[in-house]
């Protein structure tokens, strides 16, 4: 048997495209894995510092409840809502120089040492990323004593 | 008297007819384009002298001829009818390859898949010219101009015609400087061949040691008959990478592939007896393969030009023609073809991805075949 008919009889035309096919696909899957391995492997290198940054999108600064008595003064609450008046025009976290700004441009008294008061009371609590927010429990609490 | 008439009539110039003589002279051929030409000279000297001693006429029986069960030469021929040596040449070929190239450029793996198209073509005319099956799948695989894989292939479905379609492989190996360039300069233009390619990125020593190990893995099971020679030619190319493996990958490299390539080029060439060479169906098959080879260049030529209308920056389209494996000749062709445009244009380093690719891609389009036909 010759010609087409041979090549129809075993199958010819099937087994040439589905080994051109098996082939191709072979080759372009490895192609593809291997054009990606690098940038897995920079991944993979990476990765105690992916980690970390993906831990810090996904974790909220955590919130420090207080146990202990806090001690305040009339003053001091008073400045507490001041200062927390503040903060509710800025958007948490808040810059702390932008903060006495703010408090110095409506002469608020001593705003420096206030700001530290507020800090040690916890009411003002670092995101550890150089911002601030404030805390609306330690704020309550505070509020309730009163 | 009596005696000197009987001891000459024992002798090879009494017994020899005029095919022997033919292939005493192929067999210079193939020793004189080895040693003057340095065509493959590591392959045409063993297989050149193998035809001169597979051609002196030695009487049946006495366990001299290849073909004999009890002679020395069939012994160390087994390893060629068993499938031996090929895989352990992949195995060298992996300890002294560099996949640095492909792995900066992995498109132009493609070009080494789609040179393997001239393959299937083969097969198909093979047919067509009235071979059976599988005797036309081992001429096919003379297009992918990997010798190894055309003996494994060959040594597993049609043993009868190992002599013609080995001598084929490596002969269409040794001359691709001489039957690739016209076929290049056909296919493409001047402007295409002094295209620049980029300089490839730098490969990382990670990305090299998880090569070897994702391609077996990702091609073998996709062609699970691809196994002993991709698994070889993997496991050849981890001991170099590896680096804490190096005494066994310089071995693999040097003695192992040394040994076995003077064994297969030895009775290779032995195993083209006249008898059993010199017939109508071995010269279909140099036609053939010649055609499987052109074809496969040509393929791998046109692929390239393709994907230049969807790459930027273009490739050179010479590439291409590295895509048929005869590592690594057919790439140095196309640095010589390309340098004849521009002295200045160095495309070796780039044609050596094809190159692999194309080694690769045979091993697997043999263990297709072999599969269809299992």
């Amino acid at each position: 048997m010759n010609g087409l008919e041979a090549i129809a009889f075993y199958n010819g035309w099937k087994i040439s495209a589905t080994g051109i096919c098996i082939v191709f696909t072979a080759l372009c899957t490895l192609s593809f894995i291997i054009s990606q391995l690098h940038k897995g492997l920079s991944i993979w290198e990476k990765r105690e510092e992916y980690i970390k940054k993906a831990g810090k999108l996904f974790s909220r600064p955590k919130k420090t409840v207080l146990h202990r008595k806090i001690k305040v003064s009339e003053s001091f609450n008073e400045s507490a809502r001041q200062f927390h008046v503040l903060t509710q025009s800025m958007k948490d976290p808040f810059s702390l120089p932008k903060l006495i700004m703010l408090a110095k441009k409506i002469d608020l008294g001593r705003p420096h040492s206030t700001v530290n008061d507020l800090l040690s009371a916890r009411l003002i609590v670092p995101d550890g990323k150089g911002l601030y927010y404030w805390d609306n429990d330690v704020y309550t609490t505070i509020l309730e004593k009163e | 008297m009596e005696l000197l008439m009987d001891f000459f009539s024992n002798t090879g110039f009494a017994m020899a007819d005029y095919r022997n003589f033919i292939m005493i002279g192929i067999g210079f051929i193939f020793i004189y384009l080895g040693i003057a030409k340095h065509y493959e000279p590591l392959l045409l000297v063993p297989i050149g002298f193998g035809i001169l001693v597979g051609n002196i006429p030695v009487f049946k029986g006495l366990g001299l001829g290849i073909y004999e069960d009890n002679s020395v030469l069939h012994y160390l021929y087994l390893g060629v009818t068993q499938g031996v040596y090929p895989p352990l040449i992949f195995l060298g070929i992996g300890a002294m390859t560099d996949f640095s190239t492909l792995l900066a450029r992995p498109v132009l793996m493609l070009l080494g898949a789609a040179a393997q198209a001239g393959i299937f073509i083969t097969f198909l005319g093979a047919l067509a010219l009235g071979f059976s099956p599988n005797e036309a799948a081992s001429i096919g695989i003379i297009g992918g101009a990997d010798g190894p894989t055309a003996i494994f292939l060959t040594a597993a479905l049609a043993k009868d015609l190992i002599g013609p379609i080995a001598v084929a492989a490596y002969s269409y190996m040794a001359l691709v400087p001489v039957i690739q360039p016209p076929i290049m300069k056909l296919l493409t233009t001047r402007k295409e061949r002094l295209i620049r390619m980029e300089e490839p990125r730098t490969v990382s020593k990670t990305e090299k040691i998880i090569f070897p190990i994702v391609a077996l893995l990702l091609c073998c099971f996709i062609a699970p008959a691809a196994i002993p020679l991709l698994g070889m030619l993997c496991f050849g190319n981890l001991l170099k990478e590896a680096v804490v493996t190096e005494r066994l990958a310089v071995t693999a490299r040097t003695a192992v592939i040394d040994t076995v390539t003077i064994l297969l080029g030895l009775t290779v060439g032995a195993s083209t007896q006249a008898d059993v060479f010199l017939t109508p169906k071995s010269v279909l098959i140099f036609v053939l393969g010649a055609a499987s080879f052109c074809v496969a260049t040509a393929c791998g030529l046109l692929f390239a030009k393709f994907l230049n209308l969807f790459l930027r920056p273009k490739i050179n389209p010479l590439l291409g023609a590295a895509g048929v494996s005869a590592v690594p000749d057919s790439a140095r062709v196309v640095q010589i073809v390309g340098q004849e445009e521009d002295p200045t244009n160095f495309l070796l380093m780039h044609a050596m991805a094809p190159n692999i690719s194309g080694v690769i891609g045979s091993a697997v389009a043999a263990g297709v075949l072999w599969s269809f036909m299992m």
